[in-house]
């Protein structure tokens, strides 16, 4: 039931971002109003030409260009952080739900080491220290959410009524270099579970820092817990719920949940505490002891 | 002597109740910084949102994010 409420979750946000069809048939290459000043709590490319929001990393890495301090980003970071962790990467995120559709194509799988995943605090270092050495948006130079989202439609439309000359002229050997990222994340998708979001993505690993203090929270009553992985088996970021429950990769889909055949892993929210049959579980959770 | 009369064991069961006090007493003490910890995160993560507002952080995002990224899209 989780998986499917999260299924549709996932494609109405995806529906709701990227929603400016109005753009394609009137010949605006990209759209201009109000709701560009939101940022959205996941990797989405302002410059698709159907996004009506703007990315969190862009904007941040712009304001880190200018040499400004990105007051209302951080701010936001914080907020979405402090109130689901990462929960927005598994239910929100456009670039996430393509890699899980990738997966399911058949084909040879494989698990990453888990050493790997931490690679996107260092991408992150990157995309936080050489915008303001190098004054441009560095990682958008080489996402890989862009390149399918902005990079691949806008180049093969063109729209040059709406932009005054053709992207096609000054295409440079770059952007084979992020097609060719994107390859190798779309290729590496149909073998292993979100690789982006576990090895590169810097958004993923900002919200992943909050897991331990978010309001909304994986449990595991580890008296039911038998350890069958089962739930290691059905995890989209191949992390053991049981051994941590506020894992920094959990993106708290509830794919868990659904499969624990003990009922021993569930959602919690300090309003638990108020229901006295768990309220006492709740407490060692936000006593910090799982 | 028996157990209970023993005033060693007395002694053991009063050392243990003092320590499942100080242990509840130490899991509440957590959980309230917890809270508090929390509650501070999302008043500093407002504040950091209103103060942004303030200085004109929306305007700049909305004027950034309405011009096509060239780093985006692959051009440099």
């Amino acid at each position: 039931m989780t998986a499917r409420i999260r299924r549709l979750f996932q494609i109405l946000s995806f529906l709701a971002i990227d929603s400016y069809y109005k753009g394609v048939l009137t010949g605006q290459a990209i759209y201009q109003g109000l709701t560009k000043r939101f940022v959205v709590p996941a990797l989405n490319c302002y410059s698709c030409p159907l996004s009506r929001f703007a990315c969190p990393m862009g904007s941040f890495q712009h304001f880190l260009a200018v040499r400004q301090i990105p007051f209302y980003i951080l701010g936001f970071f914080g907020l979405v952080g402090a109130s689901v962790g990462r929960a927005t990467c598994g239910w929100v995120c456009p670039f996430g739900l393509f890699q899980e559709l990738l997966y399911k194509i058949p084909s040879y799988k494989f698990r990453i080491p888990r050493i790997f995943t931490y690679l996107k605090y260092v991408v992150l270092v990157l995309a936080i220290i050489l915008p303001i050495v190098l004054l441009e948006p560095w990682f958008c130079k080489f996402c890989p959410a862009g390149t399918i989202e902005a990079g691949i439609p806008l180049l093969s439309w063109d729209p040059v009524q709406s932009l005054g000359s053709s992207l096609l002229e000054i295409l440079t050997t770059h952007f084979y270099v992020k097609y060719g990222i994107l390859i190798f994340f779309v290729v590496l998708s149909l073998s292993t579970r979100r690789p982006f979001c576990r090895v590169a993505c810097p958004v993923g690993a900002i919200f992943s820092i909050f897991n331990k203090l978010s309001v909304l929270r994986m449990y595991v009553d580890k008296s039911k817990c038998t350890k069958c992985d089962i739930c290691y088996n059905v995890c989209p970021m191949e992390i053991r719920i049981y051994e941590n429950a506020s894992d920094l990769d959990c993106i708290r889909c509830g794919k868990c949940q659904s499969a624990c055949p003990q009922g021993a892993i569930r959602f919690s929210t300090p309003l638990d505490m108020l229901r006295p049959e768990i309220g006492k579980d709740t407490v060692n959770i936000y006593g910090l002891r799982s | 002597m028996e157990a209970e009369a023993c005033p060693i064991s007395r002694l053991g069961e009063t050392l243990d109740r003092a320590g499942d006090c100080f242990q509840n007493q130490n899991m509440r003490i957590r959980s309230f910084l917890f809270v508090a910890g929390l509650a501070l995160l999302v008043a500093l993560s407002t504040g950091l949102i209103i103060k942004g507002a303030k200085v004109g952080d929306f305007e700049e995002t909305e004027l950034n994010a309405s011009m096509i990224c060239l780093s985006c899209v692959g051009i440099e």
